[in-house]
């Protein structure tokens, strides 16, 4: 569904991401794990065509995320870190952005804005930030892109916020969904995942779905690995 | 086309009507109070004049040319300045990841801004003027008789017919009307120039273009003024300079084409983070 | 039905999250939240209590199916099997007879501890 294909991509001398590779297969929920500053956002954004690879290509269904084709953009949706919502109402939001993506779902924001707790309208700019991420994400779930992503989710969300995103993702998420998530904040996703990856500035050090036969201790797992890597 | 869909267009313009409503609503009421201020300020001054005795009575329509100029002028600077806000959506990261992730086409989202600022933009100052007349009309009326009340906008027509007329009397009619399309065609490719400078650089972007306008505009005159010294104006008629007035009308309408499309290419291969827009 | 957690199940290490999963679904048969012939909550509504993985939890979902404690009716969900409560009461004996027994015996010879010292505190708790 999404292919990466040796990028390259970096910012004047510096290169983020040398010859990089990998695969999204349709359904279930990746976990991007690396520390902050090794290139993880630059990642989400060369796959959302923010970015354009220096080398290689990321295509999703066989299209080229850069050509910014909406048949394709209609099938991705981004969380970023950060974000300002416009002044308006939640309601009035909706109504203008659910035309750009088919398979929105109300019941979905319903059940996301439930977990956490948040009202069913609000007027969005007086929101502080654990609110507009929360609002956010389940717009974002409620959207059903085949292709979701989301940078650093948990990053501002306190302790029972944290809690509420994984119900959320649990309840909001849908059938061959691929959901993508990075973050350095390894024990608000672990039990989330189906797949993970590990990066650092120099490129992947594992990339292999997660054995459900066996206990994984996916923090020990992310920490060990950076350091065989010479963290 | 296959890039342009209708419903899909009008989807944007409501979706970034929605969003925006607050910025296009302050640029809205910043052009229309510069506009209904100046318009103020040129009132006052008549009047002081007036009372310093120094004027004729305060209900001179002359008077009032140099308002309308003044508008005028103004009016074609905020709709320079808008058109240099074609792509506000970008200024911020954020924005700039929700503008080009949205699944719409290039083509759709470059159509909706131009409309938005360039022919919105003509429209929100035409209003300005409108009430700047009315703003003149009610100060005049507290002022001075109401036989001696007149239009700011009716004096522009009043002037431009006269001097059409003037012109057709004297023969430079034709001047008159090259002189027009020249200014026409500098003016489209002024705003595509504008255009194509917010497509470089999303931020403080107005200030620059005009620096690169203004130096390329110098450039232009030392061009002029060498190949003026080099003789290539000797045999210049009447005729001639007619004919180079409206050759330069269409070289301009042309580099407006090219900076419209160029500025089109520009904003379908944004970035999210660039050297010049972080 | 949803239940409603007010602290999350803490997972461990020692075993596969599936299994933990199972065993809380087991426990809550066992104490009669779900009654043989009724329905248990689905999967989705049970990964979103445990806050994991729906996969995951699936995968708890059809051991639990293989080990005859729940049974499935397409589109209805999951359901407890007849006998189930039995089964479980006495697998969890069984594991406790042949895992934590052995367990506690070497602790016990470890640290010293008599049975003589086991009983009395046993006594002691009313049992």
């Amino acid at each position: 569904m999404l292919e990466i294909r040796n990028i390259t991509f970096g910012y004047d001398k510096k290169v983020v991401l040398n010859d990089f590779s990998m695969k999204l297969e349709n359904g279930g929920v990746y976990g991007l794990l690396g520390k902050n500053g090794t290139g993880k956002s630059t990642l989400l954004y060369l796959i959302m065509g923010l970015l354009r690879p220096k080398s290689g290509e990321v295509l999703f269904n066989g299209q080229n995320t850069f050509g910014r084709n909406p048949d394709v953009l209609k099938h991705m949706f981004i969380v970023p870190e950060e974000y300002d919502l416009p002044n308006t109402t939640l309601s009035a939001y909706i109504k203008r952005i659910r035309p750009f993506y088919p398979n929105f779902d109300e019941q979905i924001l319903k059940d996301c804005l439930e977990v956490f707790e948040m009202p069913a309208d609000v007027n969005m700019k007086s929101l502080s930030m654990g609110q507009k991420k929360k609002i956010y994400i389940s717009l974002a779930l409620a959207i059903r892109a085949e292709l979701l992503v989301m940078d650093e989710p948990t990053n501002g969300l306190d302790i029972p916020a944290k809690s509420q995103f994984r119900k959320a993702i649990a309840r909001g998420m849908s059938e061959n969904q691929t959901i993508l998530i990075s973050t350095h904040q390894v024990r608000d996703v672990e039990l989330l995942l189906d797949h993970v990856t590990i990066i650092n500035q120099h490129g992947v050090l594992l990339n292999e779905p997660i054995n459900t036969e066996e206990p994984t201790d996916l923090e020990k797992l992310f920490l060990d690995t950076l350091a065989t890597a010479g963290e | 086309m296959k890039n342009f869909n209708m419903q899909r267009f009008m989807d944007y313009a409501r979706y970034d009507s929605t969003i925006n409503k607050t910025y296009y609503r302050n640029m809205s009421l910043m052009a229309v109070l510069t506009l209904m201020g100046l318009t103020l300020v040129g009132f006052i001054g008549r009047w002081g004049m007036y009372k310093m005795k120094m004027g004729s009575s305060m209900g001179d329509p002359t008077d009032a040319t140099i308002t309308i100029i003044v508008l005028v002028a103004a009016a074609s600077i905020l709709t320079t300045i808008f058109a240099g806000c074609t792509f506000h959506n970008l200024r911020t990261k954020q924005g700039r990841i929700f503008e080009l992730t949205l699944p719409a086409s290039t083509l759709e989202k470059y159509v909706w801004h131009l409309m938005a600022c360039i022919v919105g933009g003509h429209l929100v100052c035409c209003a300005g003027i409108v009430l700047s007349d009315v703003l003149n009309a009610i100060l005049g009326v507290i002022t001075y008789p109401l036989d001696q009340q007149f239009s700011l906008i009716a004096q522009w027509f009043h002037n431009t017919r006269m001097m059409s007329e003037l012109s057709a009397k004297t023969g430079l009619d034709s001047v008159l009307y090259s002189l027009g399309l020249v200014t026409l065609c500098y003016t489209f490719f002024s705003l595509s120039f504008y255009v194509l400078g917010n497509s470089f650089k999303y931020r403080y972007n107005v200030i620059l273009t005009y620096a690169v306008q203004q130096a390329l505009s110098f450039v232009l005159y030392i061009i002029l003024i060498i190949m003026g010294a080099m003789g290539w104006f000797k045999d210049f008629t009447p005729g001639n300079f007619l004919a180079s007035m409206d050759y330069s009308a269409l070289v301009c309408f042309l580099l407006g084409i090219l900076c419209f499309w160029y500025a089109y290419v520009r904003f379908g291969k944004a970035v999210v983070t660039s050297r010049m827009n972080k | 039905m949803l239940l409603h957690i007010r602290n999350v199940m803490e997972f461990k290490e020692s075993k596969a999250i599936y299994l933990q999963i199972a065993d809380y679904l087991m426990n809550q048969i066992l104490h009669g939240t779900f009654r043989e012939g009724e329905r248990i909550i689905s999967v989705r509504e049970c990964a979103a209590d445990l806050e994991v993985n729906v996969n995951t939890c699936m995968r708890a979902y059809e051991w639990l199916c293989q080990q005859q404690v729940i049974f499935t009716k397409r589109g209805l969900g999951y359901f407890v099997c007849e006998g189930a409560q039995k089964a479980i009461l006495r697998e969890q004996q069984e594991e406790f007879m042949n895992e934590t027994i052995p367990g506690l015996a070497s602790k016990m010879r470890a640290l010293g501890i008599s049975i003589e010292e086991l009983v009395a505190r046993l006594k002691d708790t009313g049992i």
